[in-house]
C-alpha cells in the first residue's frame, strides 16, 4: 500500500502539488486572520479607534467564516475536477482486479498526506504572512502598533483540524465517487467530444440572442442610475428592472461562452486569411473549442473574476472616498459656525488656533427651476465670488471660478448621483431666491464646499459680488482653523467632537417660499433642517480611518481569495484540455510546425482562455464600481487602485503563464 | 537519384550494463521513385528506423542521408524545416485535427511558416483529385470513413511536394478493402506523380504493392526482395522471406545494393 501511495503521489504530482499549494495559500490567510483576532494587544488597540471596541474583531471573523465557507465550495469543486481527470488510472487499477475497499483507503490516505501538506505549508505561510497582514491592517487604519511574527497555538490547532477533516471528507468523496462509477466509464472517462464542427442556423440565432441580452443588460446596467430614477418616478417596479438587468446578464453571459464566441470564432476561421496561417487558424479552432466545451466553468470563473474585480475595486472606491470625503467635509483642521467658533474658543483658548479664516454667507431659501418644470426648495448658504476667491487661497482643492452678471454656481452633496437622475432633466437651471426675488443662472455644479460640507446646512451657492451685496438674508458666519499641533490637542478635540454640537435653521414651507425669513440657533421649534456646529478633522479622521482602512483590508483578502481559486480553476481545466491535445501538437511537430510556432499558440490559446473572464468580469465589475463610483461622488481610484489593478494583473498573467508552461512542458518531438 | 542513404546506422538505448540495440549497423539506400517496403519481426527496429528518418530520434553512431542531408547534423529549426519541406508522414492512427476540415487539415502543413504558396488551392484540388477527396474538402475527418481518412492524411503528406513519404503501418487501422483502396491509391501516387515512398508494414499484402522490400532484424539488414512478375508472385516472395526471417538460421538471401 505504501508504494502504491508513493507511486500514486508522484504520478500526479504536478496536479498534486498544485492543489496543495493553492490549498495552503487560503489556510495562510485564515491562520493569519485568526491569529490576529486572537492577538488581544493588537485588538485593544484597533478597539480604541473603532466605533465600537468589538467592531474589528466582529469584522474579521464573521470574514474568516465567510471565507473559510467559499473555500470549502472551492476545493470540492478543484477536487472533482481532478478526481474526474485521474478516473482512467484509477480504471486500470481496478480493471487488474484492485479491491474497491483498498482503492477507497488508498485515495483517502493520498488526500489526508495532502491535508498535512497543506496544514505545514499553510501555517508556515501564515505565520510570515501574519506580519505582513498586521502592517497593512495598522497603516490603512492609520495606527502606530506594530508586531513580529504572530503565532497562535489555538488557531494553529483550530485550523489544522479544521482542514484535516475536509481533506477526509473529500478522501470520503474520492472513494465514494470511484465506487460508484462503472469499470467500463472508468476506463474511458472522457469519451472523445463531438469537434465543433459548423455553426447550425440555431446557433446563429442563440448567438444573436445571447449577444442582445448581453447588450441589452450592459446598456442597463450603465444606465442604471437614470433608468431607476425613471422608473421609481413612474410607479414602475425597481427590483424588477433590476431582476431583469441581472437575468439578461446571466443569460447573456452564459450564452456568450456557450454559443456566441465559438459562433464568431467560427466565422473568423472561414476567412481565407486565417486559413493561410497555421498559428491564426490552430488557436482559433482550439479556442472555439475551449470555449464552448467550457463554457460552465468560463461562466463560472467569469461571475468569480466580476466579484474579484467588484470586491477590490469597491474597495478602493470606498476607501478613496473616505479620504475624498474626509478633506471635502473639513478643508482645514477644524470648521465651525459662529456659535461653534464660540465654544472652541472656550475650550481650546486662542493660544492653540494657528490661523482663523473667516467666511461669510447669507442664509436664503432657494428654488431651483428646469427648462420643463419645477426643481427643489431648500436652504442655500450664498457665498461671494471674492469671498470664495479668498477662501480658495487656504484651499487649493476648490475650483477656479468666473462668474459674469447673474451667472452662479452650486455646491450641492452627491453632485455625481444627482447629475445622473433629476438634475440631468435640464441643461440649464435657474435658482430664484423668492424673499428677495433674486435670480441666478447655475452655469456650474461642484461638489467642493468653501472650508468644508460640514459647515453647510444644506446647499452653497457662489455669486457675483454684485448680486451678494444685494441680496437681503441673514448673515451666517462659517470660520475654518488651523491648530498649532492638532496632534498634541487630541484630548481636547475628542472631547469637544464630543459635545456634539448641533445649528438649526427654519425649514418650514413659509420658509422655502420666502413668505419668512430664515432663522438659525441651537433649538428652534417647527420644521428645521441641523448642521454640526462644530467639524473637527482629527477625531473624524481617526473614525474614517479605522472604518475604511478595515474596510479596505476585508476587501483585499476577499479579492484574493477569489483570485486565486479563478486562477487555480481556470489552471486546472486547461491543464486538462492542454494535455489531451497533446497528441496534436506532437502531431504538429512531426509534420514540421516550428516548435517555437507551437509554443506560440499554445501560450496564445492558453492566455485567451485566461483572458476571456478577466475581460468580461472587468466590464462587469466595471459597471457595478462605476454606479458605486456615482453613488459615491465619483471619488477615483488613486495610486493605490492602479496598484491593485496591476497586483491583479500580474497574479493572473502568471496564472496563465503557469498553465501554459505546464501544457508546454517535455514538448520537443525529438528524443 | 538517391533519396535516402542509411549509414552505418545504429541506435542503443539504456546505459552501461543494460544496453540494447534497436539498430545494429544498417546499412540501405533509396532511390528516387521507388517505393520501398520495410518488414521485420516485433523489435526489429522499424519503428526506430522511421524515427530516426523522421529526425524524432537521433542515432548513437552513423548517419541517415535525405537527399543529400545528413540528419545528425541538424538543429532542431532545420530538421522542423526538414520535416515540412522533404518529409511527409502517413500514420497509422492518421493524426488528422479532428477540429480542422479536410482541406485544412491537407493543407496544414503549408501555412505553418512565411512563405506560403500562392498555388495552395490549385494544390489542393490537385492531390484532392488524385486521391478522390474532391467532394469530401468541406467535412470533418470524424464524418469519414477509415479509409478516406488514411486518404486525408495521404493528401497532406504529398501536397508539399516531398522528396520521400514515411508511411507506418498505413493500413494497420484499416478493413481489407480500404486498405486496398489506399494502397491502390499510394501506388498510384508513387507511379503518376513519382513521389517517393518508404512504408513499415507487417503485412505481406500491404508489401506486395511496393517495388522493393528491405527486410531487417535484430536492427540489422537482413535481406531484399524486388519486385520481378506478377504481384502474387512478388507477394509469394515477400511471405517466403518472412517465413525465413522468423525461422532463424536460414542465411541471408540477397546482399544490399550500393
Amino acid at each position: 500500500m505504501r508504494q502504491l501511495l508513493a507511486t500514486s503521489l508522484k504520478r500526479n504530482a504536478t496536479t498534486n502539488w498544485l492543489f496543495v499549494l493553492v490549498a495552503s495559500a487560503m489556510l495562510a490567510v485564515l491562520y493569519a486572520l485568526l491569529a490576529i483576532t486572537d492577538d488581544d494587544r493588537l485588538m485593544q488597540a484597533v478597539g480604541t479607534v473603532s466605533a465600537t471596541p468589538d467592531m474589528v474583531p466582529a469584522f474579521l471573523i464573521v470574514l474568516l467564516v465567510l471565507l473559510l465557507l467559499f473555500e470549502i465550495v472551492f476545493l470540492l469543486y478543484l477536487n472533482g475536477v481532478m478526481i474526474m481527470r485521474r478516473m482512467d488510472q484509477i480504471g486500470v487499477y481496478r480493471l487488474l482486479g484492485m479491491p474497491t475497499r483498498r482503492l477507497a483507503v488508498l485515495l483517502v490516505a493520498e488526500s489526508l498526506l495532502k491535508g498535512l501538506a497543506t496544514v505545514g505549508i499553510g501555517l508556515g505561510a501564515g505565520v510570515l504572512l501574519s506580519k505582513f497582514f498586521v502592517m497593512m491592517l495598522m497603516r490603512w487604519m492609520a495606527l502606530k502598533t506594530s508586531t513580529g511574527l504572530l503565532w497562535s497555538t489555538s488557531a494553529a490547532l483550530e485550523l489544522a483540524g479544521v482542514y484535516l477533516l475536509i481533506f477526509a471528507v473529500l478522501g470520503v468523496l474520492n472513494a465514494l465517487a470511484i465506487a460508484s462509477t462503472p469499470l467500463r466509464r472508468a476506463l474511458n472517462p472522457t469519451p472523445a467530444r463531438t469537434p465543433v464542427r459548423r455553426d447550425s442556423g440555431w446557433q446563429l440565432l442563440l448567438t444573436g440572442f445571447s449577444l442582445f441580452l448581453l447588450g441589452g443588460a450592459y446598456v442597463g446596467a450603465y444606465n442604471l442610475i437614470s433608468w431607476t430614477y425613471t422608473a421609481s418616478v413612474r410607479g414602475w417596479s425597481v427590483p424588477l428592472l433590476w431582476g431583469m438587468i441581472l437575468v439578461a446578464g446571466l443569460v447573456g453571459t452564459y450564452g456568450l461562452f456557450r454559443t456566441a464566441l465559438p459562433t464568431l470564432a467560427g466565422v473568423l476561421i472561414r476567412l481565407p486569411q486565417v486559413r493561410r496561417r497555421a498559428s491564426a487558424l490552430l488557436t482559433l479552432t482550439d479556442l472555439r473549442k475551449r470555449v464552448r466545451h467550457n463554457s460552465h466553468s468560463l461562466f463560472l470563473t467569469t461571475l468569480l473574476a466580476t466579484m474579484t474585480i467588484t470586491v477590490l475595486g469597491s474597495g478602493v472606491i470606498i476607501y478613496q472616498f473616505s479620504q475624498m470625503g474626509l478633506h471635502q467635509a473639513i478643508a482645514l483642521d477644524g470648521v465651525t459656525s459662529a456659535r461653534g467658533r464660540d465654544i472652541v474658543r472656550q475650550q481650546l483658548g486662542d493660544g492653540q488656533i494657528a490661523q482663523t479664516v473667516p467666511l461669510e454667507t447669507k442664509l436664503a431659501a432657494g428654488r431651483l427651476q428646469g427648462a420643463d418644470g419645477d426643481g427643489d426648495r431648500t436652504l442655500y448658504n450664498v457665498i461671494s465670488l471674492s469671498a470664495y476667491t479668498r477662501i480658495r487661497r487656504v484651499q487649493p482643492g476648490l475650483p477656479a471660478l468666473t462668474l459674469h452678471g447673474d451667472q452662479a454656481v452650486m455646491a450641492i452633496y452627491s453632485r455625481v448621483l444627482l447629475q445622473h437622475t433629476w438634475l440631468r432633466r435640464s441643461t440649464q437651471w435657474a435658482l430664484t431666491l423668492p424673499r428677495t426675488a433674486t435670480h441666478v443662472m447655475v452655469t456650474q455644479i461642484t461638489s467642493q464646499f468653501p472650508l468644508g460640507g460640514t459647515a453647510y446646512f444644506d446647499r452653497a451657492l457662489v455669486v457675483t459680488d454684485a448680486v451678494y451685496r444685494e441680496l437681503k438674508a441673514p448673515i451666517d458666519r462659517l470660520y475654518g482653523y488651523k491648530f498649532r499641533a492638532p496632534a498634541r490637542l487630541d484630548k481636547a478635540l475628542a472631547a469637544l467632537d464630543a459635545r456634539d454640537e448641533v445649528d438649526q435653521a427654519t425649514y418650514s414651507d413659509q420658509a422655502l417660499r420666502g413668505q419668512r425669513a430664515v432663522q438659525t440657533g441651537a433649538e428652534l421649534k417647527g420644521s428645521t433642517m441641523a448642521r454640526s456646529a462644530i467639524g473637527l478633522k482629527g477625531p473624524l479622521t481617526r473614525v474614517t480611518s479605522a472604518t475604511f482602512g478595515l474596510e479596505l483590508f476585508i476587501a483585499l483578502l476577499m479579492g484574493l481569495t477569489l483570485m486565486v481559486a479563478t486562477g487555480a480553476i481556470l489552471l486546472v481545466k486547461q491543464l486538462v484540455a492542454g494535455l489531451q491535445e497533446q497528441a496534436s501538437r506532437r502531431t504538429l511537430a512531426q509534420l514540421g510546425m516550428p516548435e517555437s510556432l507551437i509554443r506560440r499558440v499554445v501560450i496564445h490559446q492558453t492566455l485567451a482562455v485566461f483572458a476571456l473572464p478577466l475581460v468580461f468580469g472587468a466590464l462587469n465589475a466595471g459597471l457595478v464600481i462605476r454606479l458605486l463610483s456615482a453613488v459615491l461622488d465619483d471619488p477615483g481610484w488613486g495610486a493605490g487602485g492602479l496598484l491593485f489593478v496591476a497586483v491583479f494583473a500580474l497574479i493572473y498573467a502568471t496564472f496563465g503563464f503557469l498553465t501554459a508552461r505546464l501544457i508546454l512542458r517535455g514538448m520537443s518531438p525529438r528524443a | 537519384m538517391r533519396v535516402v542513404k542509411v549509414d552505418h546506422l545504429t541506435k542503443i538505448y539504456g546505459h552501461r550494463f543494460n544496453r540494447v540495440a534497436a539498430l545494429n549497423d544498417l546499412n540501405f539506400q533509396v532511390d528516387a521513385g521507388e517505393f520501398v517496403g520495410i518488414m521485420g519481426p516485433s523489435g526489429a527496429g522499424k519503428s526506430t528506423l522511421l524515427n530516426m528518418i523522421a529526425t524524432l530520434d537521433t542515432p548513437t553512431l552513423g548517419d541517415v542521408w535525405v537527399a543529400g542531408q545528413a540528419l545528425s547534423t541538424l538543429t532542431d529549426s532545420e530538421a522542423a524545416q526538414y520535416r515540412r519541406e522533404q518529409l511527409g508522414f502517413i500514420f497509422q492512427t492518421f493524426n488528422l485535427l479532428p477540429d480542422l476540415t479536410v482541406a485544412d487539415n491537407i493543407t496544414l502543413p503549408l501555412t505553418f511558416v512565411p512563405p506560403r504558396p500562392t498555388d495552395m488551392a490549385a494544390r489542393l484540388a490537385h492531390v484532392a483529385e488524385v486521391l478522390g477527396l474532391s467532394s469530401l474538402l468541406t467535412r470533418y475527418p470524424d464524418q469519414l470513413s477509415l479509409g478516406q481518412r488514411q486518404r486525408v492524411t495521404a493528401a497532406r503528406a504529398m501536397i508539399t511536394r516531398p522528396s520521400l513519404i514515411l508511411a507506418d503501418e498505413p493500413t494497420g487501422s484499416l478493413d481489407s478493402m480500404a486498405a486496398t483502396e489506399l494502397l491502390q491509391y499510394l501506388t498510384k501516387l508513387n507511379l503518376a506523380e513519382d513521389v517517393t515512398i518508404m512504408m513499415v508494414t507487417h503485412d505481406a499484402f500491404t508489401a506486395s504493392f511496393c517495388n522493393r522490400i528491405i527486410f531487417i532484424r535484430d536492427g540489422a539488414y537482413f535481406a531484399e526482395v524486388t519486385r520481378h512478375g506478377t504481384r502474387q508472385e512478388f507477394f509469394d516472395r515477400i511471405i517466403d522471406m518472412e517465413a525465413t526471417i522468423n525461422g532463424g538460421g536460414r542465411r541471408r538471401a540477397t546482399t544490399p545494393r550500393d
